[in-house]
């Protein structure tokens, strides 16, 4: 149909499909399986990640992080450390941040309540955090999307 | 609101007369005003663009134009009018963009490209990937022209990586 697309409105249209249906679409051509594994791609669909982004729930997996909300608020990357599973998931409305977890752990995608931890232990107000690893894009099993609401 | 009325021409030749303030939303045509290359009596020649496409064109940047000067009179507009405005706007674009093909819709990206009119791009884009989202890799290749390079064994060890995104 459109032989002649420029590569950058290609890329600008894909980097709105969201991660779920990109995973399908990896086997579409060479390509495209390189460019979803491009980190300068993957940044851009987190970027452009909708509140609406469809949640890939790979099972039932629900995991209390602490995350640095400093980071947040400067819009730079969040540091994050998993800590422990959670038992509920809870609905959420979304922003949208992004974050990496630490390297050792595996995650899984997951969706819940969180209570952040400062480093001398007090609790900061709850977070409904929604995170969905797309492990098909990515080399590392380890990028993750993390969208939280703050609830005043 | 009286503005300039400027023409655009388009690659058929077909000519429109659109308000200096709506063709403005084309970067491309507003440099063109800014450097004085506009001549009131004549018509800018757009080479890329088709008249059917073009009509599509004006149609959004006129529609903009006016929520553009909205903004302005009503800077203390409440939340929920704005709410309102939001909603109206949001609404238009669906139905704008309901009633054109996915053919026409690369067509209209190509020409938003060309005249450099950013939000047209991502209007057109996002409404393009919805379309995708739910497609087979087999109907994106014939909507991308896209050969399938990988063989069949690559296509299944690919698959295989993470099975779950699947489900």
């Amino acid at each position: 149909m459109i032989p002649d697309l420029p590569e950058e409105l290609e890329t600008e249209i894909l980097s709105r499909v969201p991660a779920k249906s990109l995973a399908k679409l990896k086997t579409t051509c060479k390509r495209w399986y390189a460019l979803f594994r491009d980190p300068s791609f993957v940044k851009k669909i987190f970027a452009k990640a909708a509140s609406d982004e469809v949640i890939i729930l790979m099972n039932s997996g629900v995991y209390s992080i602490s995350l640095g909300l400093d980071a947040l608020q400067n819009s730079s990357v969040p540091t994050t450390e998993l800590t422990s599973k959670l038992i509920r998931p809870a609905d959420s409305t979304l922003k949208i941040a992004y974050c990496y977890a630490s390297a050792e752990k595996t995650l899984e995608s997951w969706f819940g309540t969180l209570v952040p931890v400062k480093p001398d232990g007090s609790t900061l107000e709850s977070v409904t955090v929604m995170m969905i690893t797309i492990p098909m894009l990515l080399d590392t099993k380890t990028t993750a999307l993390v969208s939280t609401t703050t609830k005043s | 609101m009286s503005s300039n009325m400027i023409m655009l021409k388009s690659s058929d030749g077909a000519s429109f007369e659109i308000e200096e303030a709506a063709a403005r939303k084309s970067k491309i045509i507003a440099n063109m005003i800014e450097v004085e290359c506009v001549d009131e009596d004549k018509a800018i020649p757009l080479q890329n663009v088709t008249g059917n496409i073009l009509a599509l064109v004006i149609e959004y940047c006129n529609k903009h134009i006016v929520d553009d000067d909205d903004d302005v009179a009503t800077e203390e507009a409440s939340e929920e009018e704005e709410e309102a405005k939001k909603k109206k706007v949001d609404d238009w674009e669906a139905e704008f963009m309901n009633s054109m093909s996915l053919e026409t819709m690369f067509e209209l990206l190509l020409a938003a490209n060309y005249l450099n009119i950013k939000s047209l791009i991502d209007l057109v884009c996002q409404t393009i990937a919805n379309n995708i989202k739910d497609k087979t890799p087999e109907e994106v290749r014939k909507i991308f022209s896209i050969e399938n390079d990988f063989t069949p064994e690559e296509e299944e060890e690919i698959r295989k990586e993470n099975a779950w995104a699947f489900g």
